[in-house]
């Protein structure tokens, strides 16, 4: 019997990434993708993008420095020193320049201020970014690229009346299933309880996904009703016969790259090495239905 | 030394020469001198090398004095009166709060993951191998590649939040994955053998640049979605060929997607510090009533490889690839540039959401 590899150590074989010996050029927790790794990442995208636009999500192209006011709007919030959160240094570039951990906060920030008439709701918002967390974490559960300090994921952003957003919750929920399940991952959903929630959360579901080579479970994707925590702070508002009322928000991760890449190359590793890539994805990178070896990158090899 | 050994003799020969004490002191007095010397010659070193690093790069002998040099024209371009940032507004396609803070809606969005699956694509198709990235550099990468580490007007440079003491010689920065930083962090000290050059890297990815211009719109911007190339070559002759390749390389992906553009050589007083030549690909801006750089190509030679120690072997000689790098797509520029055409804005075929999968 095959005994499933860890991501790093397949990558490692197939040559596809680089954690090592970063910390003096990049910083720590860098990594690279390359080859048929960055490829699988751009057909993720492809992939999940072009699923939600056929679903009516709008497409939105966000920035990812923001101002403390939106990031605190959102339910973060923010010490002044040792924070989950990256700002940019205040003596030089202003006090107000903070770098987005999800565009959550930007797409919310997008629609402060904002007064929607009833008949266009849901709005459905989707983003592809890069999100930027400080955390560190020293847990094994956690080695590897399983939780980095930037990555790329595609988002989803919902505001609806009030009286529908349980339901809504359900649709994404819904989104994220048919999202995940062509991919072949074995999948359990999760309703969280109350102390597991975020501040702005009312209810929230987590998906997790079996990682052979790390013989666990991981936590690939979340989605959350926010109610009015949000729409109140950022004044998101929807007008019903001639009445405004506060919206609600609702968020939910379609796509985070680095641990739906760890999933994907620890389900579906086959016993000679190579990767099976998921039917539904190989449109998506040019047809092909493996991934083998990287020979065209050539193997690190460093100055003393 | 001198005294050293003298006094090494007379503690052999056992004598009680009271010369013993004399060099005794002597010799405790000069270690002591050169022990002080070290200092103020150290920095004195560090002031040299670091002035020395500031000599920009030698030029190209086909980068032109006087005037830019045009090398390609597509299309010839009309005028108009548009501007990009009126017809995003009035069409819903862009919303514009700062240089930092702005935001492309639906089909502007789709333009840009779009144009970016595209370019992806067609360098593949010619052999080009992707990467994908990381944001962060330390400083020591931005001053190799021949910028001021400690200027915020060059790159954003990240808060420091550790307990330790802040060293304005280490610091994060904020540059993007489509930066040529982050190729050259993963190049820093890196040894290669000759034949696995020639290498022909790209990146799709984010650009932040601090900006400080006054002109509000797409044309000046922090934050841009961006591709970014990687080409190692073994020596000039080399990089000059390959130079010409990758131009007709960019000349078809540009010219496929049909709008006007033109590639030029830029005057010497253009360049940046590390650049030896630079090929700008250019379009025309109605707004700004001139042509705008929206991509480029550079030539750095091996300037940036000698001071990041990025080397090959050859013959058992150490040697310095030269480095063809370029943002052969700035989105945001593209796109203000695309707005501002003669005709109403729509989506290239090229960029569309059925053309992001492949075809049988």
């Amino acid at each position: 019997m095959h005994k499933p590899l860890e991501f790093s150590k397949i990558t490692e074989l197939l040559n596809l990434m680089r954690t090592d010996k970063l910390g003096n050029t990049c910083g720590n927790k860098s990594y690279y993708y390359f080859g048929a790794l960055a490829e699988l990442e751009e057909a993720l995208i492809k992939y999940t993008v072009s699923t939600l636009i056929g679903k009516d999500f709008l497409l939105i192209s966000v920035p990812d420095i923001l101002p403390r006011n939106l990031l605190e709007g959102c339910g973060m919030t923010i010490n002044t020193d040792r924070t989950q959160i990256y700002s940019l240094d205040p003596y030089h570039h202003g006090h107000d320049m903070y770098l987005s951990g999800t565009s959550e906060m930007s797409l919310a920030g997008l629609l402060s201020n904002s007064v929607h008439s009833a008949e266009k709701l849901p709005l459905k918002l989707a983003a592809v970014s890069r999100c930027y967390r400080a955390e560190t974490s020293n847990v094994v559960e956690e080695r590897g690229t399983y939780r980095v300090h930037q990555f790329t994921k595609v988002e989803m952003f919902v505001i609806t009346k009030p009286q529908e957003s349980d339901e809504m919750l359900e649709y994404i929920r819904n989104v994220q299933q048919e999202l995940f399940t062509p991919l072949g991952l074995h999948m359990k959903v999760l309703d969280m309880p109350p102390h597991e929630l975020g501040a702005p959360a009312y209810r929230k579901y987590d998906i997790e996904v079996w990682m052979p080579g790390r013989n666990s479970y991981g936590e690939i994707s979340s989605c959350s009703n926010c109610t009015d925590y949000q729409s109140r702070r950022l004044h998101i508002k929807y007008t019903e016969n001639n009445q405004d009322n506060y919206v609600h928000t609702l968020n939910g991760t379609a796509c985070a790259i680095p641990r739906m890449l760890i999933a994907l190359l620890e389900t579906h590793q086959d016993p000679k090495g190579k990767i099976v890539i998921p039917k539904v994805l190989q449109p998506f990178i040019n047809g092909n239905t493996f991934i083998g070896k990287n020979t065209q990158v050539p193997k690190l090899k460093l100055r003393k | 030394m001198e005294v050293g050994s003298e006094l090494a003799n007379l503690l052999k020969n056992n004598s009680s020469d009271n010369n013993i004490e004399k060099l005794k002191i002597q010799s405790s007095l000069l270690k002591e001198n050169i022990k002080k010397l070290k200092v103020p010659f150290w920095s004195a070193e560090e002031a040299a090398i670091v002035e020395a690093l500031k000599l920009p790069n030698v030029l190209h002998p086909k980068t032109p004095s006087q005037k830019n040099k045009v090398l390609f024209t597509y299309k010839t371009v009309s005028d108009n009166d548009k501007d990009h940032l009126k017809i995003g507004k009035d069409n819903n396609l862009i919303q514009f709060t700062n240089k930092e803070n702005y935001y492309l809606k639906g089909d502007a969005a789709v333009f840009e993951l779009g144009a970016k699956f595209y370019f992806s694509k067609s360098l593949k198709d010619t052999g080009f191998i992707q990467f994908s990235n990381p944001d962060f550099v330390k400083s020591l990468i931005i001053e190799g590649c021949g910028h001021d580490h400690t200027d915020p007007n060059h790159t954003f440079i990240i808060h420091h939040n550790e307990d330790s003491k802040v060293n304005v010689d280490n610091r994060l920065h904020l540059t993007g994955g489509g930066s040529l930083f982050s190729f050259f962090a993963y190049y820093t000290k890196n040894v290669l053998h000759s034949n696995a050059l020639p290498l022909k890297y790209f990146s799709m990815g984010r650009q932040y640049n601090p900006v400080d211009n006054e002109e509000i719109g797409l044309f000046n911007v922090s934050q841009s979605s961006v591709i970014s190339m990687f080409i190692a070559t073994k020596n000039i002759e080399e990089c000059d060929a390959i130079l010409d390749e990758t131009i007709e390389v960019i000349k078809n992906i540009y010219s496929n997607i049909g709008y006007p553009y033109r590639l030029s050589i830029v005057t010497a007083e253009k360049l940046h510090m590390w650049e030896s030549l630079r090929v700008s690909i250019e379009m025309y801006s109605t707004s700004l009533k001139s042509y705008i750089e929206i991509g480029n190509i550079s030539v750095s030679g091996d300037f940036i490889s000698k001071r990041l120690m990025f080397n090959y072997t050859h013959e058992k000689q150490n040697k310095y690839p030269h480095i063809i790098s370029g943002t052969i797509l700035n989105v945001p520029m593209f796109l203000g540039c695309v707005l501002e055409q003669n005709t109403e804005f729509s989506i290239p075929q090229e960029f569309t959401v059925n053309n992001w999968c492949f075809k049988q």
